[in-house]
C-alpha cells in the first residue's frame, strides 16, 4: 500500500503516517457517484489498474503462510473488468476502483481500531489476504449485496503488502467500502481480530472511529439543516460569538442554520462535516451535477497541505451509473521536504468503461496472478507497521 | 443585491440575491497567488474580458438623481493590459482581474455598504464605484500606486448596467487589490465614506467590516499545528474534544485545529481561511501555490443548498509569473435550474506574457461609454 523506495526507507521508518481519507457517495435523486481523497504521508496508489474478465489469481498470503493448507488458499478467475488505482506489485493491491457492473471499492486508513484476523484451521473456507479483498469484490462481484455474500464466503486474514521489493509490512491498518449503482453500501472493518460488515451502510466514510462509533457521534450532528429559520440550541456554545454572527446584517438563514459544522481534519469532524454537508445538498439535476457535487464535498473535507505528513495526493470520482471512473492528482512526494505540485490546468482524467473490451486480453497482461510460494515466502523480510511508526 | 428590469421592475424590486465570495492570497516564501470563489444568484460576472493598452474609458455613474456635470466624468486610457471577469463587456467593469505588472483586484459582495454620493464642492474627478477595478488595472504598477491614484479621486456609487434592460442598483461591494511584492488594500464603503485598509491580510470575505473580521479571525489565533496540547479555549466548543483529541491516530496537525467554525457565514469563511493559511506548509514553487491556492478555494467555497450562493467559478492569479487561471462550475440555466459544468476541466490558463497588450484588435472598442 505505502509505496517506498530503498531511499526512503530510512525516512519512512522515523516518520509517523498520518492519513485523512475521505469517501463520499452522492446518493440521492437517482443519481450514484461515489468519490474519495487519498491523503497520506507517502506516496500511495498512484498506479493505474485495469484488469480483465478471465484473469486469473491466487491470494497472496506471506503471513503464517506455513500453517495454511496450499488448496485453502482463495484462487479464482474474474468474472468482472475493472479499473482502479493501487500499487502494482506482485498481483498488486487495489485501493480504489470500479467494475463494470457499477460496484466500487475503496480502501481507506483505519488505525487505533483495526485488528487483523489470523488463520483459524477449524474454519474450512478459503483463505484471503486482506489485501486482496479490494480486487476480490471487483472482479467477482455484481453488487454490493453479491460482494457482501462472496466475502462471507472467506476466511479473510492479515497479510502483509510489498512496499518496496522485497520488503513487506504487515498489519497496515484498512477498512473498506462497497457501494454499487443501486445506491446500496457496506463498510467493511477488522475489529478485535473478526470481519465486521456493515450492510446498509450510510454515505460517508472517513478514518477511526470505527464506523459504529462514527455513526454515533455524527448523530450530534443531525439537527444542522439549512432549512432550520431558528437558533439551534445545540450549537449555540460552540461556536465564539454566535449569536452576533447570527444576527448580523446580511446573514442568510441557510448559512447561519449550518453554524456549528465542524472544520478540523480529524476524521470524526471531517465525517460530521460531509455528512451534513450531502444531507443539505440540493438533488443533482444530471449526473454531471452529481459528479460536480461529488468533487465539491471531497475539496470541502479534504485536507489542505498542513504539512509534509498528510499532503492530499490524488481523488477519484466514480460515476456508478454511467460507468466512467475520472482521477486528478494534486501532489506526489519527490524528496525529503518537497513536493510536486499538480498545476491547477489539470481537471480529471477520465476513462469509460463501456470503451474498453474488458472480454479480450491484451498483449503483454498477465493470464494469471500468482502468489508466492513457501519457500519465498519463508525468505521474505516482513516489517510490522508498528515499527515504522 | 438588487437587480431590476424595466420590463419587471416592481416584480423585481423585491429580490434580494445573495452573493458569498471568498478571496485568498498564498503570499509567503516569495510567492503570489491570488485564488478567488464567486458564489452568486445569476450569472452576472461571467464573460471574460481581454483589455488593451490606450483602450479609453469613461467612467459610468448611472445614476440621473446625482446631477454629476460631464466635465466632472474621469476619462483615462490603459496604460497597462489586463485579463479579468467582467460585468458588462460593453462598459468594461472589471469584477475581478490582474494585469500585467502583477496586480490583482477581486470584488466581493458587501451587505450594507453605503457609496459616497457626489460632492460638487470638491474639484476631483469623479470615478464611479463599478470602474475602481478597471482604473486600477489599467493605470497601477503596485498597491500603493493604486491607492495613491485612488486618492486623486472622488469615489461615487454608481449603478452597473448589466444590459440594456438591467441594472443593479448600487450593488454593494468591496473591492481587495493585491500586487506581487505581498502588498494588499482593502477598500469599503461605509456610512457613505471610502475606507481604505492600506495594509491589509490574505483574506477577504462577506459582511461585515474588514476591521471587524480580523478581530473575529484573532479569536482563532491560537490554532497552530504546532501545538502539542488540548487547547483550552476550545475544549469546551467541541463535541468530545477529549475523546477525539485522544485517539488512536490522532494527528495533531488535526487535533489542532478542533473548534475551527466550517459554516458558509462569512464570519467563519473568513476564520477558516485566516487559521489555514497561518498553518500551510510553506511553499517551494509557484505551481505549489497555485495548487495550495486551489484546495484552499476549494475547501471553503459554499455548498449548494439553495439557488442563491451557486458556485459559479473560481479564479487562481499568479501574480509572480503573470499567470490568470479561470474555471467555471455552475450556469443558471432555465427556471430554478443549473448547467453543471463537467469536472473533467480543469483551470483555463491565460498566460498573460503570451498577449500583445500593445495593439487593440479591430472588433475591441477604442473608447468605452464614450
Amino acid at each position: 500500500m505505502k509505496t517506498i523506495t530503498k531511499l526512503a526507507l530510512s525516512l519512512i521508518l522515523s516518520s509517523s503516517l498520518v492519513s485523512a481519507c475521505g469517501d463520499i457517495f452522492i446518493n440521492k435523486g437517482g443519481y450514484h457517484v461515489s468519490s474519495r481523497s487519498m491523503e497520506f504521508g507517502q506516496n500511495m496508489a498512484f498506479d493505474a489498474f485495469t484488469r480483465y474478465v478471465g484473469q486469473k489469481q491466487t491470494s497472496n498470503i506471506m503471513v503464517d503462510l506455513d500453517k495454511i493448507p496450499s488448496k485453502q488458499i482463495a484462487s479464482w478467475e474474474y468474472e468482472y473488468g475493472f479499473v482502479g488505482r493501487g500499487d502494482d506489485f506482485r498481483g498488486g493491491v487495489v485501493i480504489d476502483g470500479m467494475n463494470i457492473k457499477g460496484v466500487t471499492i475503496a480502501g481507506l486508513y483505519l488505525p487505533g481500531e483495526t485488528q487483523y484476523p489470523v488463520y483459524d484451521k477449524s474454519d474450512k473456507r478459503d483463505v484471503i489476504n486482506i489485501f486482496d479483498v479490494g480486487t476480490y469484490i471487483l472482479s467477482k462481484a455484481r453488487s454490493t449485496s453479491d460482494a457482501i455474500r462472496k466475502l462471507k464466503k472467506l476466511q479473510v486474514v492479515g497479510g502483509a503488502i510489498e512496499v518496496s521489493p522485497g520488503i513487506y509490512v504487515k498489519n497496515v491498518p484498512l477498512h473498506f467500502s462497497i457501494r454499487d449503482k443501486s445506491g446500496e453500501s457496506a463498510i467493511v472493518e477488522w475489529i478485535d481480530g473478526k470481519t465486521v460488515i456493515y450492510e446498509n451502510a450510510g454515505n460517508v466514510m472517513t478514518n477511526a472511529f470505527k464506523y459504529n462509533d462514527q455513526l454515533k457521534y455524527v448523530e450530534k450532528y443531525s439537527s444542522l439543516k439549512s432549512t432550520n429559520t431558528k437558533q439551534n440550541p445545540n450549537f449555540k456554545d460552540k461556536v465564539i460569538d454566535y449569536e452576533k454572527i447570527y444576527t448580523m446584517k446580511g446573514a442568510r438563514t441557510v448559512q447561519t442554520a449550518l453554524l456549528g459544522i465542524p472544520g478540523d481534519f480529524t476524521p470524526p469532524s471531517r465525517f460530521a462535516k460531509a455528512t451534513v454537508l450531502l444531507d443539505n445538498m440540493v438533488v443533482a439535476e444530471n449526473s454531471t451535477q452529481a459528479r460536480l457535487q461529488a468533487t465539491e464535498t471531497l475539496g470541502s473535507i479534504a485536507t489542505i497541505g498542513m504539512s509534509y505528513d498528510d499532503l492530499n495526493l490524488w481523488y477519484a470520482v466514480k460515476d456508478l451509473d454511467n460507468l466512467i471512473y475520472y482521477t486528478r492528482n494534486l501532489y506526489y512526494y519527490q524528496t525529503n521536504d518537497s513536493v510536486y505540485s499538480f498545476d491547477p490546468a489539470a481537471g480529471y482524467e477520465k476513462v469509460e468503461l463501456k470503451n474498453i473490451n474488458f472480454e479480450t486480453l491484451p498483449q503483454g497482461n498477465a493470464k494469471e496472478f500468482k502468489a508466492l510460494t513457501l519457500d519465498e515466502a519463508k525468505k521474505l523480510k516482513i516489517l510490522d507497521i508498528s515499527d515504522i511508526k | 443585491m438588487k437587480f431590476i428590469t424595466r420590463l419587471a421592475l416592481s416584480a423585481i424590486l423585491a429580490i434580494t440575491s445573495a452573493q458569498a465570495c471568498s478571496e485568498i492570497f498564498i503570499n509567503k516564501d516569495g510567492k503570489h497567488v491570488v485564488g478567488r470563489n464567486n458564489e452568486f444568484g445569476s450569472n452576472i460576472t461571467v464573460p471574460n474580458a481581454v483589455s488593451y493598452v490606450g483602450q479609453k474609458h469613461t467612467t459610468s455613474i448611472n445614476m440621473p438623481s446625482q446631477k454629476i456635470p460631464k466635465s466632472k466624468l474621469k476619462i483615462w486610457s490603459n496604460k497597462y493590459g489586463y485579463v479579468g471577469r467582467i460585468v458588462n463587456p460593453m462598459l468594461n467593469q472589471v469584477t475581478d482581474g490582474m494585469n500585467t505588472e502583477g496586480v490583482s483586484v477581486a470584488y466581493l459582495f458587501f451587505a450594507g455598504a453605503k457609496y459616497p454620493d457626489y460632492d460638487k464642492n470638491s474639484n476631483k474627478k469623479v470615478l464611479g464605484f463599478g470602474d475602481i477595478g478597471t482604473y486600477v488595472l489599467s493605470k497601477a504598477k503596485s498597491t500603493k500606486e493604486a491607492i495613491k491614484l485612488l486618492k486623486e479621486l472622488q469615489l461615487v456609487g454608481a449603478n452597473a448596467s448589466v444590459n440594456r434592460s438591467t441594472q443593479m442598483i448600487l450593488f454593494p461591494q468591496h473591492i481587495s487589490i493585491r500586487d506581487k511584492s505581498g502588498h494588499s488594500a482593502v477598500i469599503e464603503f461605509v456610512d457613505g465614506k471610502v475606507v481604505f485598509y492600506e495594509n491589509a491580510k490574505d483574506v477577504m470575505t462577506n459582511a461585515p467590516s474588514y476591521a471587524w473580521q480580523l478581530k473575529n479571525a484573532a479569536q482563532y489565533s491560537s490554532m497552530k499545528i504546532t501545538n502539542t496540547k488540548p487547547n483550552p479555549k476550545f475544549e469546551k466548543r467541541v463535541i468530545n474534544y477529549d475523546t477525539i483529541y485522544n485517539a488512536t491516530g490522532a494527528h495533531k496537525n488535526q487535533t489542532a485545529m478542533l473548534g475551527l467554525p466550517a459554516d458558509f457565514t462569512p464570519a467563519s469563511r473568513f476564520a477558516r481561511a485566516t487559521v489555514w493559511l497561518d498553518n500551510m506548509m510553506p511553499v517551494y514553487s509557484s505551481v505549489q501555490a497555485r495548487a495550495q491556492a486551489r484546495s484552499l478555494i476549494d475547501a471553503i467555497a459554499t455548498f449548494t443548498v439553495d439557488m442563491k450562493d451557486i458556485l459559479t467559478w473560481q479564479n487562481i492569479k499568479d501574480l509572480d509569473n503573470g499567470l490568470y487561471y479561470y474555471k467555471d462550475l455552475y450556469m443558471f440555466t432555465g427556471k430554478n435550474s443549473l448547467f453543471a459544468y463537467d469536472i473533467e476541466q480543469g483551470f483555463t490558463k491565460v498566460d498573460l506574457n503570451e498577449i500583445d497588450f500593445t495593439v487593440i484588435p479591430d472588433d475591441q472598442p477604442k473608447w468605452f461609454n464614450k
